[in-house]
């Protein structure tokens, strides 16, 4: 496979210092950043199963890849997997959020079943309400259960909801790696959960709900990686302009793997549904084998969408481009990212009380 | 704060705007020294699209819709100097390509200000590159490029308000971020 022989070149190409340097760097990063506010529960420690159904992060990792379970050797080189193993200590997104995203695409489930997802969870559930309770939704009265927001909301306000908040803490930090300030990640990650529902509904992609996920998650890669990334930043733009790479292309050449990647296996090990976890880890190349799988490129075209518009740019900027195999296979043409982008523009402002979700809740929890 | 899509006008002597996160869209800076007027649009597409009620949305309904906001403020348009930036690309969109909206924009704000003489003094436009952009109430206009730190644009019309001033000096810093900017595909046909 072409995928294998240029991640085992690349990690191949590590000198020991470097390697040294990096696992260095990963220490601190467990120690100084990871771990702060993490509460190990038995659900949060997810086992791997479900990222077998994501073949090129399994049989990657060429020569110097660990296996699969063990701890990463603190003095061993920076690996796809020992990366990965970090997500352990990235603050869990708090298990009932898993068990919502894992329900979404699920035809089965019912409002009910959501809202005693979220329900049982009471804290959570407490920050929903307050959610619903704020000024933006405007409900004419106040209420006091889920499945009353549910009613009054709709499931599918209530699930993003859920969603929104669970993951705001996570994606609303400083990623200094990528040069994302406070909360630029956020608005990123919103608004491109916005546009992917909005690019499924065009396109009619039956899965909206699925799509917002995938477009909220699509980039939790980066958190990740923010501090590996960070101490290589220099060599990848360089290595980016040498050779006229992308963003990812030059991450990819400089670190063995790249945002993408990680961050489709972040979603693998939270057992997340194939396709979203596929939409994560090909958004920014979303052609595998000539094809592309249609929640691949609803993720992939909203993304594209968010960073001309210019929501929560990072370094690399706009340095990615627009695949015209996925626009093919949603049937979109250019007249259609046009339109999209015009009405992205509006919902964001439309939105602006999400975006600022911080405020939302001390603003609920002072009406309270 | 000047949000995608939204036009502010300000005579406060305190006042600075800003745009925020340009990536494809043009942030348009103009000031009338004499009036001490300032101006920003934060345009997101080249032409209207639709029934929009949104006139800052488009380049050519936003630019009139400025020059009017800043008159209604006392500013004349003959006085009124502009800078412009944002303007980025996709990388490896292609050329003719309605995808590079980012061209398309600067060339749309740009005939538009052509369309009502006004003097455009200085453009950081395209590459691929996020870029900030304010402009405080003496025409000072700063750009911030993400991963190239920020920059003094230009000081619209501080004085010989009847000759367009040329962008000022690029320090050293900033002289190397030009050359990246245009060294990347699509700057340099701006």
């Amino acid at each position: 496979m072409q995928y294998d022989a240029r991640m085992t070149m690349s990690m191949d190409n590590y000198n020991q210092n470097e390697a040294q340097r990096m696992a260095e760097r990963t220490r601190i990063v467990r120690t100084q950043e990871l771990d702060t506010g993490y509460r190990p529960t038995q659900q949060t420690r997810l086992p791997l199963r479900g990222a077998g159904n994501h073949p090129p992060a399994q049989s990657g990792g060429g020569a110097s890849r660990l296996p699969a379970r063990s701890e990463p050797t603190p003095t061993g080189p920076v690996t796809l997997d020992s990366i990965v193993e970090q997500v352990r200590r990235l603050p869990a997104l708090p298990d009932v959020a898993i068990q919502v995203m894992r329900m979404t695409g699920q035809e089965t489930c019912s409002a009910q079943e959501i809202a005693q997802v979220i329900s049982h969870d009471q804290s959570f559930a407490a920050r929903i309400l307050q959610l619903a309770n704020s000024a933006y939704y405007g409900l004419p009265r106040n209420v006091g259960t889920i499945s009353e927001a549910v009613v009054l909301l709709g499931m599918r306000t209530v699930r993003n909801m859920a969603i929104a908040a669970a993951t705001h803490d996570t994606l609303s930090r400083e990623v200094i790696g990528y040069e994302l300030g406070r909360g630029d990640l956020w608005r990123h990650s919103l608004a491109c959960a916005m546009a992917s529902q909005m690019v499924a509904e065009t396109a009619r992609y039956p899965e909206a709900e699925e799509a917002f996920v995938a477009g909220l998650l699509h980039d939790i890669g980066k958190v990740v990686l923010s501090l590996h990334v960070r101490g290589m930043i220099a060599l990848i733009l360089e290595r980016m302009e040498a050779e006229n790479l992308s963003f990812l292309e030059a991450e990819r050449a400089v670190l063995g793997f790249d945002h993408a990647e990680v961050g489709g296996r972040i979603a693998a090990k939270w057992n997340l549904p194939v396709p979203l976890v596929q939409a994560i880890a090909y958004h920014h190349q979303p052609v595998q084998n000539g094809q592309v799988a249609p929640l691949t490129a609803v993720v992939h075209i909203a993304n594209v969408i968010c960073l001309i518009a210019g929501i929560g740019l990072g370094i690399d900027g706009l340095r990615t481009s627009i695949s015209s195999v996925a626009l093919k296979t949603l049937n979109l043409g250019e007249p259609h990212i046009e339109k999209a982008l015009c009405q992205l523009v509006t919902r964001v402002a439309q939105a602006q009380p999400l975006f600022e979700m911080e405020n939302l809740l001390q603003a609920g929890g002072q009406k309270r | 704060m000047v949000g995608m899509a939204e036009v502010k006008v300000t005579k406060s002597p305190d006042a600075v705007l800003m745009a925020l996160g340009l990536g494809s869209c043009v942030g348009i800076c103009a000031y009338d020294a004499q009036a001490r007027v300032a101006g920003l649009a934060h345009v997101v597409l080249p032409e209207s699209i639709g029934q929009e009620n949104s006139p800052g949305k488009f380049a050519d309904t936003a630019v009139p819709f400025l020059l009017q906001e800043m008159r209604n403020l006392g500013a004349s348009p003959i006085r009124i100097r502009v800078a412009l930036a944002g303007g980025a690309q996709l990388f490896a969109a292609s050329g003719g390509s309605r995808l590079e909206i980012g061209l398309r924009n600067a060339a749309a704000v740009t005939a538009a200000l052509k369309q009502h003489n006004i003097a455009v003094v200085a453009t950081d436009l395209g590459g691929t590159v996020g870029r900030t952009v304010q402009l405080n109430a003496s025409g000072l206009v700063r750009v911030k490029t993400i991963g190239q730190g920020e920059r003094e644009l230009a000081v619209l019309g501080s004085q010989g308000a009847s000759v367009p001033k040329p962008p000022v000096a690029p320090t050293e810093q900033a002289e190397g971020a030009r050359s990246r900017i245009l060294s990347t595909p699509g700057a340099s046909r701006i």
